[in-house]
């Protein structure tokens, strides 16, 4: 489980990122933690690696603290997390190199890193693209190699910081639907953070941070049924949600629960 | 923009340990410093062309690396024909003949290296030679990874160079037209913006090496193997090397 106890968290430029932030993430979970730009989205993803200490309070994995410098490596053996930009965080000069960069680092035994890489490019059907150099394959691709790279380390939690929004609309689906299955298959809990309210529908769990504070932990359901919760945020409101209250005004009531499951 | 030096293909020179490759290219280029005439060249020649062949990649697309080589001969040819009272214009030309053909045959050593051998094979056969470096704390591992960072990202820098050069002529900047110096005043916002993406870029894998548990004595994925085709290349080095002694 991942504890986050009422932690806050200031840059060097006096910037408040995060305000008493209290949360946890129980294993399994498929959350989704959304926000418009600034609200503190990206800075709770490093706070989760230990990539960021916070300046007060405790964020706790497994029982591990991040602020104990000697657990960190552990701490991010058990965090997978992935950056928004893929450009920037490939590392290895062809797709296999980069999906091992990490295992070699976990000192794991060199015929397994070669299995674990195989097996990871078939998972994401990337197995032609093997020796291809990362920065010729497509954005969606490059991102499917930065997931890859990560969860091939078997991450228990997997962060996904704004992983989509350099994506177009096919691959936004293509990449949500690939860490759904991680989700599914793997057991992998995932937080996946974004700014677009309509991909976070697509998850169990849905946090909004505004100015550095957690102002909504809700489900989909709970969106659609009560779509006034994000109007009064001043946050924006998903097309499944107002399709549902312009059906309801004229008195038809939508099974919300089945939309939503066809929905995803 | 064809940046990428690579090519993956199944030769017999690709196959070899770059361990191999680093020794017989850096034994090669120190013979032909040495050689002073054209006997040993020729020689030396000979080796360049049979391991071209053996790349099994075309002599036009490696010879072509050797355009960008023109300016700098034009410019020595010049030099050389400068005359001194210690020789003669026959000697100079000999002289010139001499190095450009020297030089020539460096780059295209070099060439066949770069073409057969990937990045990673070649920064793992250079932390090899290095390792010893670690005893007396030199950070070789760490300096292998910027070797190989800066190859990684090369294509990336050419292709954000040419984005940012198509988006600042699509808001009327010409940079065909002026003398050489306008044309270099009107880089500098390119170069700027460059650089100011670079140290972003940095600044996120910096996190993002950091978040995948980058630190010293990893495991490699390829271990290097010297086989029997290593050892032989090797020992036709040490056949050449006597050839050469002789020769010379």
């Amino acid at each position: 489980m991942i504890k986050i106890e009422n932690i806050s968290y200031k840059y060097e430029s006096k910037i408040k990122a995060l305000e008493n932030v209290t949360l946890e993430i129980k294993e399994g979970d498929l959350i989704a933690i959304s926000g418009h730009q600034s609200a503190g989205k990206t800075t709770l993803a490093y706070h989760l690696n230990g990539l960021l200490i916070p300046n007060s309070g405790d964020v706790w994995i497994d029982k591990l603290n991040t602020k104990d410098k000697s657990k960190i490596y552990s701490i991010r053996q058990k965090v997978g997390l992935v950056f928004t930009n893929p450009e920037n965080q490939l590392i290895g000069t062809t797709v296999e190199e980069d999906i091992a960069f990490g295992l070699e680092n976990l000192k794991i035994k060199s015929s397994d890193i070669q299995t674990k890489v195989d097996k990871i490019l078939k998972f994401i059907n990337m197995e032609d693209y093997k020796k291809s150099s990362p920065h010729l394959l497509s954005a969606g691709q490059k991102q499917l190699v930065a997931i890859a790279g990560v969860v091939v380390l078997e991450p228990k939690y997997l962060i996904l910081d704004d992983v989509t929004s350099l994506l177009d609309s096919v691959n936004r689906r293509k990449i949500i639907e690939y860490v759904l299955e991680l989700n599914r298959t793997l057991g992998i809990t995932v937080v996946f953070i974004t700014h677009s309210i309509e991909d976070a529908m697509k998850f169990n769990r849905i946090i909004f941070l505004k100015q550095g504070k957690i102002v909504l932990d809700t489900t989909p359901t709970q969106i659609i049924n009560q779509p006034h919760l994000l109007q009064e945020l001043n946050l924006e409101i998903p097309v499944i949600a107002k399709v549902t209250t312009l059906f309801k005004e004229i008195g038809l009531q939508l099974p919300v629960e089945s939309i939503i499951e066809r929905f995803n | 923009m064809k940046v990428e030096q690579y090519i993956p293909i199944n030769s017999l020179i690709h196959s070899l340990d770059p361990r191999t490759k680093l020794i017989i290219t850096v034994f090669l280029i120190s013979l032909t410093l040495l050689s002073d005439n054209f006997t040993t060249l020729y020689l030396i020649v000979s080796i360049l062309v049979l391991m071209i062949i053996l790349t099994q990649i075309r002599f036009s697309y490696i010879f072509a690396q050797l355009l960008s080589l023109i300016w700098l001969l034009i410019f020595t040819f010049l030099i050389y024909l400068v005359p001194t009272q210690e020789y003669s214009l026959n000697q100079l030309l000999y002289l010139w003949t001499l190095f450009t053909s020297k030089l020539i045959v460096l780059v295209l050593f070099v060439s066949v290296l770069s073409l057969t051998t990937s990045p990673l094979d070649l920064s793992d056969g250079l932390e090899y030679f290095l390792s010893p470096l670690k005893k007396i704390r030199i950070p070789i591992q760490d300096i292998i990874l910027i070797i190989h960072l800066s190859l990684r990202f090369i294509p990336t820098l050419f292709q954000e160079l040419e984005r940012t050069i198509r988006a600042q002529s699509a808001r009327g900047v010409d940079f065909k037209k002026g003398n050489i110096l306008t044309r270099l005043k009107r880089l500098i916002p390119v170069m700027v913006l460059l650089f100011k993406n670079s140290f972003r870029r940095a600044d996120e894998l910096a996190l993002a090496l950091e978040s995948r548990g980058y630190h010293l004595n990893k495991t490699r994925t390829k271990k290097l193997r010297m086989t029997i085709k290593d050892y032989l290349f090797l020992l036709l080095m040490g056949i050449i090397l006597v050839i050469f002694h002789k020769v010379s």
